[in-house]
């Protein structure tokens, strides 16, 4: 009860600026230490998804994402999809491309599937769907609602 | 087999998907062509090759990755020919040696496209009227005069051409 009245008290302090520190919490890579004026306390706050896409880097995929869909249109291979410049890029951007990888597929489809297996270390597509492309989009859909990526 | 969602387009959006196809097979300047279906990712040339729409073939590595119809999966012309020759029961493709394009009736032919480095890019096939079906990666399928329509720098050329009988 005073733990919740507390937050209350903080809550309400901070409200004038809530929205710039939400926008600061979420574009910082590291944790920030934000003074209360009124309260005179410091407080420590960070993203509470670690791996969430900074503004910069959802700029970044979506650079790279048009890219390679631009590049890859008239490709049958998907190793030579796969081994394109732009898809290791976006592989390299590790754990915060997952949610825009995810975000992307929803919306436009293409065929992330080896990014998102090797960014995530899991496959929710069963063997069957392999080369079923709405099958395995809907497969990691599906697993992106049920880890709160969606 | 599937069909394809077929293309509906004004005149200027053909026009601007004629020239993204010139520019992309400058060969088609010189040929009858037209593109037939909406693009699709879903299914690509060896897929429509083979009369699929609704699978991604390549024989990849990871079997994760695509659809691939027999265990063998490399990158080379053996493997897709071997793949090509066992994907039906009956009436399966053999290699016409030497390799004769023109339309026979009583059999379909599919082309096999291979690089400078004699790697598979492209696959297209014959239809009945003699003129060739090529879907074009993630994108439209076309209709092309002939197997050369689609030749250069992006798919190499049509080295392998492979038939079935048909009833």
């Amino acid at each position: 009860m005073e733990d919740t009245a507390i937050s209350s008290n903080i809550a309400a302090r901070l409200t004038p600026v809530v929205s710039e520190l939400r926008q600061a919490v979420t574009s910082a890579s590291a944790p920030l230490l934000v003074f209360d004026r009124q309260g005179g306390h410091f407080y420590l706050m960070a993203r509470l998804d670690p791996y969430a896409a900074t503004e910069a880097e959802r700029q970044k995929f979506s650079r790279l994402a048009r890219e390679w869909r631009k590049d890859i249109l008239l490709s049958s291979s998907v190793t030579q999809d796969h081994m394109h410049p732009s898809h290791l890029a976006i592989l390299a951007m590790g754990k915060p491309a997952l949610p825009l990888i995810l975000e992307e597929l929803q919306q436009n489809g293409g065929h992330w599937f080896l990014a998102l297996r090797l960014i995530s270390d899991t496959n929710p597509v069963p063997p069957e769907h392999a080369g079923r492309l709405k099958l395995m989009r809907e497969d990691w859909i599906e697993w992106g609602r049920q880890h709160g990526y969606l | 087999m599937g069909t394809p969602a077929r293309l509906f387009v004004n005149a200027s959006e053909l026009l601007l998907i004629r020239a993204l196809l010139e520019c992309w097979f400058p060969n088609l300047e010189n040929e009858v062509y037209c593109a037939e279906s909406e693009s699709d990712e879903d299914y690509n040339c060896i897929a429509w090759a083979a009369g699929d729409t609704s699978t991604f073939w390549w024989p990849s590595a990871d079997p994760l990755d695509a659809f691939w119809p027999i265990a063998w999966r490399e990158e080379s012309k053996e493997c897709f020919i071997e793949a090509f020759g066992h994907i039906r029961q009956n009436d399966n493709y053999e290699v016409c040696d030497p390799p004769d394009f023109d339309f026979e009736p009583g059999f379909e032919k599919v082309a096999l496209y291979l690089d400078a480095q004699d790697k598979p890019q492209h696959m297209a096939r014959q239809l009945a009227s003699g003129i060739w079906t090529s879907k074009l990666g993630k994108s439209w399928d076309i209709l092309h005069q002939t197997e050369k329509g689609v030749e250069g720098a992006r798919y190499g050329s049509a080295v392998i051409v492979m038939r079935r009988p048909i009833q």
